[in-house]
């Protein structure tokens, strides 16, 4: 049984039958493959009923309405492959409905060095904080 | 699973300070213990992404355990998610486990606070990729030789040794079912990454 609006729906051990490029529509990577895999993303409650929405983009603001989703965790939980998910997130953001946030990875000058390393203040806090697991 | 809203993550939407997000790779041969070390320090199942597809993993891809999916032509990892005090979220990736998706790795480590190889010592050259892929691009890491059944069986000099790896690069022993040993092997490697930033 299909649902043409959620084809999701009772899916949950069947493959993933779409392309790829279909679902981003026909594009690659561009903008979006810098973007790191533990980016957060968060979208507004609601977002995801805005019109016009693929079932994919739909999906990815549901999971992401109202709490923080990593990249990767968008990817697993609708068994998309990363790419497609990078391609579908900055092209939601650059559209409005979600919010991408970067603090503590690469992209993020504030906790990065121009070689890419990771600040003192932040790796002691990261520290502490597994002490105190 | 797909909506499973955990306490940590619930924000109201117009939260202006997002967690601070890090992450530790953990790297290791096929069947090594990733998923299970990862497992027991997560504070979310550990998840299974697909990070590229090919044709070449065809029937042979390490799924991570997680193998219901029809269609082979995917890399899969496993990740896990710990919550630290003050806004800070810690990724714990595993890599695909075999050295032929090494081409992936640059993505899952740019960025990263350092490493952890998981050793099998009975299948130690299963960790020569990852050893030399750290080594090579200058990222800190620390060896654990997992004990699967709680008994150290090699010496960890005599696994330096085997491995090859300077004295600088921390050793230790671990066991991936213990919360207990993984925290350890996490801190040994941001106090690595910190002594790198000293120095």
């Amino acid at each position: 049984m299909t649902d043409i609006l959620d084809p999701y729906k009772g899916a949950d051990d069947e493959a993933y039958t779409v392309r790829p490029y279909a679902v981003t529509g026909g594009r690659v990577s561009g903008a979006s493959k810098g973007l790191p895999l533990e980016a957060l993303v968060q979208a507004d409650s609601g977002a995801q009923n805005a019109r016009g929405l693929t079932p994919e983009k739909r999906k990815i603001l549901q999971l992401a309405a109202g709490q923080y989703q990593s990249v990767a965790e968008l990817s697993a939980h609708t068994r998309l492959p990363l790419g497609v998910v990078r391609v579908l997130v900055t092209d939601l953001a650059e559209e409005n409905y979600l919010t991408i946030h970067t603090s503590g990875t690469a992209d993020d000058e504030a906790t990065h060095d121009a070689n890419g390393g990771l600040s003192l203040s932040l790796l002691e806090s990261v520290l502490d904080g597994i002490a105190a697991l | 699973m797909a909506s499973q809203p955990s306490n940590a993550t619930v924000a109201p939407s117009d939260t202006p300070l997002a967690p601070t997000v890090v992450k530790i790779v953990i790297a290791g041969g096929f069947a090594v213990g990733k998923t299970t070390f990862i497992g027991s320090i997560s504070d979310i199942d550990p998840l299974n992404t697909e990070a590229a597809m090919t044709e070449h993993s065809v029937g042979v891809d390490d799924a991570g355990g997680v193998t219901d999916r029809k269609t082979t032509t995917t890399v899969a990892m496993d990740f896990g998610r710990i919550a630290l005090p003050g806004a800070l979220w810690l990724y714990l990736f595993g890599t695909p486990g075999q050295d032929r998706f090494l081409f992936m790795w640059d993505d899952l480590v740019r960025g990263a606070i350092g490493a952890c190889v998981l050793v099998d010592t009975e299948r130690l050259d299963q960790c020569f990729p990852a050893v030399d892929y750290f080594e090579g691009k200058g990222i800190p890491f620390v060896v654990c030789v997992n004990c699967f059944d709680g008994v150290a069986r090699h010496k960890l000099e005599d696994v330096r040794e085997a491995l090859g790896v300077p004295p600088e690069v921390p050793m230790m022993y671990t066991d991936a079912r213990e919360r207990s040993a993984t925290k350890q092997a996490l801190i040994a490697v941001v106090q690595l990454a910190m002594q790198r930033l000293k120095s």
